[in-house]
């Protein structure tokens, strides 16, 4: 083992100025800012019941006291995350914080690594113009870091940070060919969230090399990832022997159960209908989510880390309890592919979008919960705009990819494709 | 080349110089917006334009119940008028009325409650005492409030500025009195379905801020907590009665903090009450020469002579509007009603005009009238079911019997943000689509049509990837600038009062509001002067101000939008004071064509905007409110801060992080 002297000193000095400066403004701002971090931490754009650390202190209350962490309807997150904060909890508070802020270093310094893999290997066809605009693995790794979004998701301590990690470490040991370690890091996202499971398909093809799909790649994989899987949850259930154990974690995110409104889709919905067709519309819901990562992975074979993003993406819009920190994942992992940016037609209407989501969201809240003169119609409103904004930014990154391999693949036609804009 | 293609081409050749005309005339379109919002303001109080009140919530039954309170009732109101005047301290006179209260056979609590004022430093002190009457029929879940303050008038004013103005300070004995006796008169009748608490609070709006807080279980420092409690408190009046021997008129003050109104509902009963009882009824005294509802004018505009009484109504609506939407954009009214809003609960302020010579004999009323008003709108208020709600709560008042729902209102605002965004999408435009021009040159050569567009479309993919490229050579630079200025000058204009009474509890003790105010009022204007200088000079020369116009509108429309939903009053003032200058301004320029020749004809377009930038600067709308309200400056400027200290209104840090900021980058762009 290194010294930790020593393997800061092995870390690029872009990547240490650019995540030391991060560190500074979080641990800033958790000091000078208590109120904010409290208000954060109620957020429902920010926290939901699955990322909530008030809700994890709950279940690490009822855990320590020997009851059963499920019970009580309050605590939805994976099991193995209470010895962990736990062991977290018998040092001072800050230390708890500093942990989730090791944590977004970690996940800027996976990006780090994924942006100098994937710029490293830039393929001979691409155009000069490409290379005009500098971007460096630093400037990505500053992206996620240095993102407001980022930093407020940080203060409101979402365990969500947890997810984001695994995701980001299955993705560059997927790029770099690491073929069981991105099972193992997938099969943890998964356990957490279940969602990454969209993953997989274009994890295989990234780290078997872009080879075409063969029994012989996939079953390794799935090996690997089932392995992980049943590991940990037969270690979750180990630790806690709790019959809900599935019902609490997965239960919830399948039949949505918990109906505390988020930015998401289904929260009105299900507020509002009527419980027999419940079953339903649940299944038309979730099906409609997954169904996604088929035409996907299909489309992008040939790009598997662009399918991973634009799944990234679907998982942010159709996902049963979204929050900002999911849409911040998905915006750190764009910069990678800054190549298609130019061929972006609303990023005038995006950034706009955006910024009215994020503005409008608190706002209505406040009208609804607070004051009392507006309902909740005014903030499914602008959960709409946001998803507005989500389906927009998938819609325009997906033509920009194929307008710029049609280009690649076939020069001749460039022209003729820009006419018909 | 198969001919299908061509013709696709050509389809959207001609789609392409719909769009580029459109782009040409992007900034016309934007003046027009301008003008039609404007003028649709002008259609606002219009009789035509605004609906008839109607009662939402059938349980409320105004003027269902047989009223009680006599002349017998009022001569105790009298009694205690008297009594109270004769007790010439606070403290006693706060004595006496605990005393009637429990005499009465109500439960009393007193509240102290101390207050730092955030310009000055000052201490106010003050007591609260309120009195629960326990409903005979309920289940003290829900109560309902009767509260009068001990000054009449503007609460929050300095007492010395009052001194000032009336030779003393204007006492609201009579509501105290009128109080008093409703609340032996209520303990007579026995179908109240709700508690009833009478409150008689010290300091105005913050005695009764303190009060809800402490009520509510808010552990805040300056408020002692409430023990003696009921239920949820369902709506609100406040009794502003000035000594007089008579009254002419009952205005409602309904406005509350940060652009809250209250439950449409509560001023229906009300006007409804008022009309059965023959109470002249106003909304903040504003009087109106018109029959209550023209109905008949509203049928036949032919009518000769009805020209008239329709322009008669205009300028009392018009009158109305402003009054009422100027008092909701500052939050600046009279009676205690404002945090009471706060709270989720509606309240009014009843304020009575002393009656004068001039008012007929036969209009005049006093307490038996006002009694009767307050009997019948708690027998309704006690009526209620459920919490007000029917979204009756974004409304503009044009007179008490007509209003224009959200609707209707909102068009305007939502038409000054596109203008902006025509606007900014001019700029947007003009900065990312640099050599256009060269493009339309080369169509002479119509020999090869489709050689032709392939070319343009091949130079037009080529253009987009140099735009591209040189966004983002040029953007970073104007983040920064939008940064310091929003991010640096606003927190520095945002901090400076705080930092200013900070500074001079440590260095002095006598420290006063006038010294505090001038202080803060040069302070600021000579720190956003010198950003001002520093961000001029500082600027690099390449930073695009094209690209900064841009962002400087649309962030201005997002301030404007999102304040509408809050605050249309206060969207409406920033919009009507920011859009025209904004939208006028240059579209700007890149620092490589400036050319001398353009300059004459700008030159008076840049002095004219200058000018009307420093108009609507902060300190001149400060100077401007001063001279429209007659509150002195320091008084003003004092009222502001606890506004947002204590209220939580935007008006404060809005003028600190967006509109200052926002005139400090329109100088730039203009002399850039």
């Amino acid at each position: 083992m290194a010294s930790p002297n020593k393997l800061v000193d092995h870390l690029p000095r872009d990547f240490r100025k650019v995540a030391l400066g991060a560190i500074l403004v979080r641990m800033a701002m958790y000091w000078c800012l208590p109120g904010l971090v409290e208000v954060l931490q109620q957020r429902i754009e920010w926290v939901t019941p699955l990322t909530s650390y008030k809700r994890l202190t709950e279940g690490l209350f009822l855990y320590r006291s020997g009851i059963d962490p499920y019970d009580g309807n309050q605590y939805f997150q994976p099991a193995l995350y209470l010895p962990l904060f736990q062991t977290l909890a018998w040092f001072p508070t800050v230390v708890t914080f500093a942990f989730f802020v090791l944590l977004d270093v970690l996940v800027a310094w996976q990006l780090y690594q994924l942006a100098l893999t994937k710029f490293g290997r830039r393929d001979s066809s691409s155009f000069a113009e490409d290379q005009n605009l500098k971007v460096t693995p630093a400037a990505v790794a500053a992206c996620y870091l240095w993102n407001p979004l980022t930093i407020l998701s940080t203060l409101s301590q979402a365990t969500s940070l947890v997810n984001t990690l695994a995701v980001v470490c299955a993705l560059r040991h997927g790029l770099q060919g690491q073929r069981s370690y991105a099972m193992v890091w997938l099969a943890v996202a998964t356990y957490i969230s279940f969602y990454p499971v969209m993953l997989l398909v274009p994890l295989v093809f990234m780290s078997s090399g872009n080879q075409p799909l063969q029994l012989g790649n996939l079953v390794p994989c799935l090996k690997v990832f089932a392995l992980t899987m049943v590991t940990l949850l037969s270690a979750s259930y180990l630790l806690t022997l709790s019959p809900q154990l599935l019902s609490s974690t997965y239960g919830v995110i399948f039949t949505v159960t918990d109906l505390t409104p988020n930015l998401g889709v289904f929260w009105y919905f299900f507020i509002e209908m009527f419980d027999h067709f419940r079953a339903f519309f649940l299944i038309a819901f979730q099906l409609h989510t997954f169904i996604f990562a088929v035409p996907i992975s299909i489309r992008f074979r040939h790009q598997p880390l662009f399918a991973s993003i634009l799944l990234l993406g679907i998982i942010t819009l159709f996902k049963s309890y979204p929050s900002v920190s999911d849409m911040v994942l998905y915006l750190a992992l764009l910069p990678l592919y800054h190549e298609i940016f130019k061929y972006m037609r609303y990023s005038f209407l995006l950034v706009n979008a955006m910024i009215y989501a994020l503005v409008l969201a608190p706002l209505f809240w406040h009208l609804w919960i607070y004051q009392g003169s507006g309902n909740a119609n005014f903030f499914y409103a602008a959960t709409l705009v946001y998803a507005a904004f989500q389906i927009f930014l998938i819609i325009d990154l997906t033509q920009s990819q194929l307008r710029r391999d049609l280009e690649r693949d076939c020069p001749a036609v460039r022209s003729k494709i820009l006419m018909q804009e | 080349m198969d001919n299908k293609y061509l013709k696709r081409l050509r389809r959207t050749e001609k789609i392409q110089t719909v769009l580029a005309k459109v782009q040409q005339h992007i900034s016309l379109l934007s003046y027009i917006l301008l003008v039609v919002a404007f003028l649709w303001l002008l259609t606002f109080p219009s009789i035509y334009y605004s609906k008839k009140t109607y009662i939402s919530e059938n349980a409320l039954l105004p003027n269902q119940a047989i009223l009680q309170y006599e002349t017998h009732q009022a001569q105790s109101a009298y009694q205690h008028m008297h009594a109270l005047q004769a007790h010439q301290s606070s403290e006693q006179a706060l004595r006496y009325v605990q005393r009637v209260l429990e005499e009465t056979g109500l439960r009393t609590e007193t509240q102290s409650f101390n207050y730092t004022d955030p310009l000055s430093g000052r201490l106010r002190t003050g007591n609260n005492l309120h009195g629960i009457m326990y409903a005979p029929q309920g289940d003290t879940t829900e109560a309902l409030v009767l509260a009068a303050e001990w000054s009449s008038g503007d609460g929050l004013l300095d007492d010395i500025h009052q001194q000032h103005e009336e030779g003393g300070i204007r006492r609201n004995i009579n509501g105290v009195a009128q109080l008093l006796s409703l609340a032996q008169h209520f303990r007579t009748l026995n179908h109240w379905s709700k508690d009833l608490i009478f409150l008689v609070v010290e300091q105005g709006q913050i005695g009764a801020e303190m009060w809800l807080r402490g009520y509510h279980g808010n552990d805040y420092p300056y408020a002692a907590p409430i023990r003696l409690r009921s239920g949820a408190i369902q709506g609100a009046l406040a009794l502003d009665l000035p000594a007089g021997e008579s009254y002419s008129g009952l205005g409602a003050f309904f406005a509350g903090k940060n652009g809250q109104l209250p439950n449409l509902d509560l001023l229906n009963i009300l006007a409804r009450i008022t009309q059965k009882l023959d109470v002249p009824w106003t909304l903040q005294h504003i009087t109106r020469r018109t029959a209550p509802l023209l109905s008949a004018h509203r049928q036949d505009i032919s009518d000769t002579g009805n020209w008239g009484m329709l322009w008669q109504h205009y300028c009392d609506a018009t009158r109305t509007l402003v009054g009422t939407m100027s008092a909701q954009a500052s939050g600046i009214t009279v009676g205690i009603h404002g945090p009471f809003h706060r709270f989720r609960i509606d309240a009014v302020t009843l304020q009575a005009q002393v009656a004068t010579a001039e008012d007929p004999i036969s209009m005049r009323f006093h307490f038996a009238e006002v009694g009767k008003v307050v009997e019948s709108t708690f027998h309704s208020l006690s009526n209620l079911l459920e919490h007000f709600h029917q979204s009756f709560f974004f409304y503009l008042l044009p007179s008490p019997w007509q209003y224009i729902s959200i609707a209707d209102f909102s068009p305007p605002i939502l038409i000054m943000a596109a203008a902006l965004l025509c606007s900014a999408l001019a700029s947007w435009w003009a900065a990312t689509e640099e050599d256009s021009t060269d493009a339309s040159s080369s169509t002479e050569d119509s020999k090869h049509e489709d050689s032709v567009l392939f070319d343009r479309a091949e130079k037009q993919f080529t253009r987009r990837i140099t735009t591209y490229l040189a966004f983002w050579s040029k953007f970073p630079q104007v983040q920064r600038l939008l940064w310091t200025c929003y991010g640096g000058l606003g927190t520095v204009l945002y901090l400076l009062p705080w930092a200013l009474a900070n500074w001079c509890g440590t260095m002095t003790d006598s420290c006063t509001l006038q010294d505090n105010a001038s202080w803060w009022l040069w302070g600021s204007v000579s720190i956003v002067v010198g950003g001002l200088a520093v961000l001029g000079s500082q600027c690099p020369p390449q930073c695009d101000t094209r690209l900064l116009r841009t962002c400087v509108l649309l962030i201005v429309m997002l301030a404007t939008t999102a304040v509408s939903v809050m605050n249309f009053s206060l969207a409406l003032v920033l919009a009507l004071l920011l859009c025209p200058p904004m939208v006028f301004l240059p579209t700007g320029h890149s620092a490589s064509t400036i050319s001398s020749a353009t300059v004459g004809g700008c030159q008076l377009r840049r002095m004219v905007l200058t000018v009307w930038l420093m108009i609507i600067s902060p300190p001149m709308l400060v100077y401007f409110m001063h001279r429209f309200t007659a509150l002195p400056l320091p008084q003003l400027l004092g009222r502001i801060l606890v506004e947002y200290d204590l209220f939580g209104a935007w008006i404060y840090p809005l003028i600190g992080f967006v509109y200052w900021p926002t005139l400090v980058l329109a100088l730039i762009i203009l002399w850039r």
